[in-house]
């Protein structure tokens, strides 16, 4: 029953749809575990204060300094202390990126007690998207958007004078922002010095365990991965079971 | 067919919680295991300057022997205790007679003026600060143990796993009251 039944499922063009939805369901539980994990991990570590970090997983909250450079965001100007931006054109159906670009530099943490270095590198970032813009074929289009395409060097018309389709996104964190890290502390050997009242020996950043980087706070971001967790635990034998209820007629 | 799915899943979901909980509860204990190490680690790094604060010390406040010897003889107290709350109170004592020795010291311009006595005083104040933030760490630490082996389903792991309640680091009604200095 079972081969007629995959015999008759290559047959058919209808089973490509359906037999992805029962793969995507199966993955979906699986990664409601994985988001029930970082609930878990998030819960389970106290804020540290910045003074008397130990090493290893530690969570901390606190305000956001520049430490190497600020960057300009190139449609909405703002200096930032972290930027992505992501830019695309639209050529005929399909979107194509323009501009894809994550800033890397460390940055500082700055609490009540002391600021450490925080390094980027290999982090999750949960940062809501800041700015979106999009420009429309015809009609006046956003100056701020075309001014920025313009100084990235990207022509924003065609040919015959008719404007371009673009799509942009910018998410970025501004010094003084409220920002949270869960990361690895661990010694740091040269770099910058930070000044007096700092954990001038420690930076935080990617290790064995959990890095994330986040503008929601500590109970926002738990809600966050626990509501993730309980729409995928659930959501995917949903759709697996929904997905298999047009399989089925294959085999029955 | 469906009945075999969904049976899949449930039983994946119940092997799948259980082993997090298992985990969870597994995690927390180490992690206040964790906690009160680093505590400790901060506080032999305070016991290793003692010494050389007592040795400055001595050479300017001829006056206050009594009071140096306390924190040498709090020091090897602390040193040498062996249960969690032995070295609770001898740490507390050790803290206590610090703190009466850098409100003596304000008497001996000569000694505030001494650059290691500075240096070391600042150093131990720092240590200081530390160590209360690591005792409230550890006190955070335990209370998420604490919380989650009482909840609902986890009371049941943890009493499966025979793990019970710990004890959070309290500071004696003594400790918080002011310090009276005597001269002479």
């Amino acid at each position: 029953m079972l081969i007629d039944g995959f015999q008759r499922m290559m047959n058919s063009d209808e089973w490509f749809w359906p037999g992805l939805g029962f793969l995507l369901g199966v993955g979906l539980f699986f990664l409601g575990f994985y988001f029930k994990r970082r609930k878990d991990i998030i819960d389970a570590i106290p804020t540290s204060k910045i003074r008397s970090l130990a090493m290893g997983l530690v969570e901390i909250e606190g305000k956001a300094e520049a430490l190497v450079q600020l960057w300009l965001t190139p449609i909405s100007k703002k200096k930032a202390v972290y930027c992505e931006v992501v830019i695309e054109e639209k050529r005929g159906k399909h979107w194509y990126d323009v501009l894809r670009h994550q800033t890397k530099d460390p940055f500082s943490v700055v609490d009540d007690t002391g600021r450490v270095m925080v390094d980027p590198e290999g982090a999750e970032f949960h940062l809501k998207v800041d700015h979106e813009y999009s420009s429309m074929l015809f009609g006046e289009n956003s100056k701020q958007l075309l001014a920025g395409l313009e100084d990235l060097g990207v022509k924003t018309r065609t040919l015959l004078g008719f404007n371009r389709t673009f799509r942009c996104k910018e998410t970025f964190i501004l010094p003084g922002d409220p920002i949270y890290v869960m990361g690895t502390a661990a010694g740091r050997a040269g770099g910058v010095q930070l000044g007096n009242g700092g954990s001038d020996e420690i930076v935080i950043r990617k290790g064995r365990d959990f890095f994330c980087i986040s503008d929601e706070n500590e109970r926002e971001l738990s809600e966050s991965f626990g509501g993730a967790a309980i729409m995928t635990l659930f959501g995917g034998p949903v759709l697996t079971i929904f997905s298999f209820s047009f399989l089925a007629r294959f085999f029955f | 067919m469906v009945a075999l799915i969904v049976g899949f899943f449930v039983v994946i979901g119940l092997v799948g919680y259980v082993v997090g909980m298992y985990n969870q509860l597994v995690s927390l204990n180490f992690n206040a295991d964790k906690s009160w190490a680093n505590i400790d680690v901060l506080l032999k790094q305070r016991a290793d300057e003692l010494p050389k604060l007592v040795e400055t010390c001595k050479g300017y406040m001829k006056h206050e022997r009594e009071l140096l010897q306390k924190i040498t003889e709090a020091r090897a107290a602390a040193m040498q205790a062996t249960t969690a709350d032995g070295k609770v109170d001898a740490e507390n004592q050790l803290s206590k007679s610090l703190k009466t020795l850098f409100a003596v010291a304000e008497n001996y311009p000569d000694l505030k003026a001494n650059q290691n006595f500075l240096q070391l005083q600042s150093r131990i104040s720092g240590l200081e600060n530390t160590i209360a933030d690591r005792r409230e760490f550890f006190n955070d630490s335990v209370n998420v143990y604490n919380i989650k082996i009482h909840q609902f389903p986890d009371l049941f792991m943890a009493r499966f796993m025979k793990y019970g309640p710990r004890h959070l680091l309290q500071i004696p009604q003594e400790e918080t009251k002011d310090v009276k200095i005597a001269f002479g």
